[in-house]
């Protein structure tokens, strides 16, 4: 019983790495819909890294999980068998498709609809990882887990992090975006913010009925309707404080407070997820 | 392919847990883990009828269990390196060069079994001390048991008893299959029994 800060390397894997991989989202918007020049998109470019460090973050969390590093090469083995195996293949291709985008495009040469095709790729990768990132946890002897709804949690905090990264991107390039921006940016955080709450507060709603020799499961953590609303709170506050960056040309000060608020509040409710584990026996 | 399984006379067990630190000593392992555990499980009612007499159907059974070497182990499914495998001879065991530590063996396991040591930097569990087994002797476990409520052997040979253990605390057999038979005693609960409580939580847990 308690939290789930036993598994606090996998919270900010879980946090970071679908966040940062989903950022390319708001990206292929600002590409897409901004039409930056030439200048704008070198800033552009020069940016992403911040995603790209938030994303090797995660995944230096995933690694500190682990009791031994050294042997981390060998979860190729699994693929296709084990959901770990896929989870991190379904990382590393989106790693590797991003890297290759953002060498390219650093160097010059990627030329508008090739750029733009590259992106919107890119987000569909980052959302299937945020997809394998849920499956990852949907074994058949963990009642709690094995739920659709750790899919829909795990997609709804890649798209409400995501969306408040990539325009703190935007924001730190100083790239001119268009009128509606603000809306934009607003609507898919907050749509993220809503997928990941249906998908938490589903699962926590469907804990009264899982049990096993040790009780329910809905008394693992007391204070999981809490973690849960400490979520709402944040993902609200990191959309309202994204809408009003964006009225100032998406202000880097007030983006970067959101992607603080933003992270806490999805490593709360994944520190939460966590601690939901139970098991169908012991 | 032989398969090893273990079996367990619930009638005979007296709930000395000697089975337990047998384990624990021969694989020199610390307090806190074993690869084999003892639940107490107890429950019943007392009742008071019109003349003030008291009656009750309590009652308190033991169920001793290790790694139940399944036909579908859920911790080799998950295992991201195939490090967590099923040998020849069907025993479940950890191949300690290729496991990463990540610990989804132990969180899959429905028998509580395998045990991330991160000092090791690996999973750690009951392979049914296959060295012991391969000099023709038993697992310490079963040797020590005074009351002779342990077997292991061959599933073919071995005594069935009720047939594949389906006993709190334990899961339905149906999860995961497990080489684990128990004749069971006349307290014994079903697997899913929420009606007995664990009573030595604190030791167990």
């Amino acid at each position: 019983m308690g939290f789930g800060f036993e598994h606090a390397a996998l919270a900010v894997f879980t946090t970071l790495a679908p966040m940062g991989a989903a950022s390319f989202i708001a990206l292929a918007y600002a590409f897409v819909a901004g039409k930056p020049d030439a200048e704008t998109a070198k800033r552009l470019d020069r940016w992403t890294a911040v995603p790209a460090i938030v994303m090797v973050a995660g995944f230096v969390g995933a690694f500190m999980h682990l009791a031994n590093p050294l042997n981390a090469f060998g979860v190729f083995a699994g693929v296709g068998s084990s959901p770990l195996s896929n989870e991190i293949v379904a990382g590393l291709v989106f790693a590797v498709a991003a890297l290759v985008y953002w060498v390219l495009a650093l160097a010059g040469k990627l030329s508008g609809g090739a750029r733009n095709g590259f992106l919107v790729v890119l987000s569909v990768l980052a959302l299937v990882f945020a997809v394998f990132c849920g499956l990852a946890y949907m074994m058949g002897t963990i009642p709690t887990w094995n739920t659709p709804l750790s899919i829909v949690q795990m997609v709804g905090y890649a798209l409400a992090g995501g969306a408040v990264l990539g325009f703190c991107v935007v924001g730190l390039a100083h790239a001119e975006m268009p009128k509606g921006a603000p809306a934009v940016a607003l609507a898919l955080a907050l749509v993220g913010v809503l997928v990941g709450a249906v998908g938490f507060g589903a699962q926590i709603a469907g804990l009264d009925a899982i049990r096993n020799i040790w009780g329910s499961a809905a008394a693992l953590v007391p204070a999981i309707w809490g973690l849960f609303g400490t979520f709402a709170v944040c993902g609200i506050v990191a959309a309202g404080l994204t809408y009003a960056a964006g009225k100032k040309a998406f202000s880097p000060a007030f983006m970067i407070v959101a992607c603080v608020v933003v992270a806490i509040g999805i490593f709360v409710a994944r520190i939460g997820f966590y601690g939901l584990y139970m098991g169908v026996a012991l | 392919m032989t398969q090893y399984g273990f079996y367990f006379d619930a009638t005979r067990c007296t709930g000395c847990k000697t089975c337990e630190a047998a384990c624990r000593d021969y694989h020199d392992l610390p307090l806190d883990l074993t690869y084999r555990h003892v639940y107490e499980l107890e429950g019943g009612t007392w009742t008071q009828a019109a003349d003030g007499t008291w009656t009750t159907d309590s009652y308190t059974f033991y169920t001793s269990f290790a790694c139940s070497h399944c036909d579908d182990p859920a911790c080799t499914q998950v295992c991201p390196t195939g490090a967590m495998h099923k040998g020849d001879d069907g025993l479940v065991s950890v191949d300690t060069h290729r496991c990463i530590g990540c610990g989804y063996c132990e969180l899959a396991c429905p028998y509580g079994n395998p045990h991330v040591d991160r000092d090791k930097g690996h999973s750690v569990k009951c392979d049914g001390c296959a060295s012991r087994v391969a000099a023709g002797e038993q697992p310490v476990c079963v040797e020590a048991c005074s009351m002779r409520a342990l077997e292991f052997g061959p599933v073919e040979k071995l005594n069935q008893g009720d047939g594949r253990a389906a006993v709190a605390p334990l899961p339905d057999p149906s999860v995961t299959t497990p080489n684990f038979y128990i004749k069971n005693c006349a307290a014994a609960q079903p697997s899913g029994s929420t009606s007995c409580v664990v009573a030595n939580e604190a030791e167990v847990k």
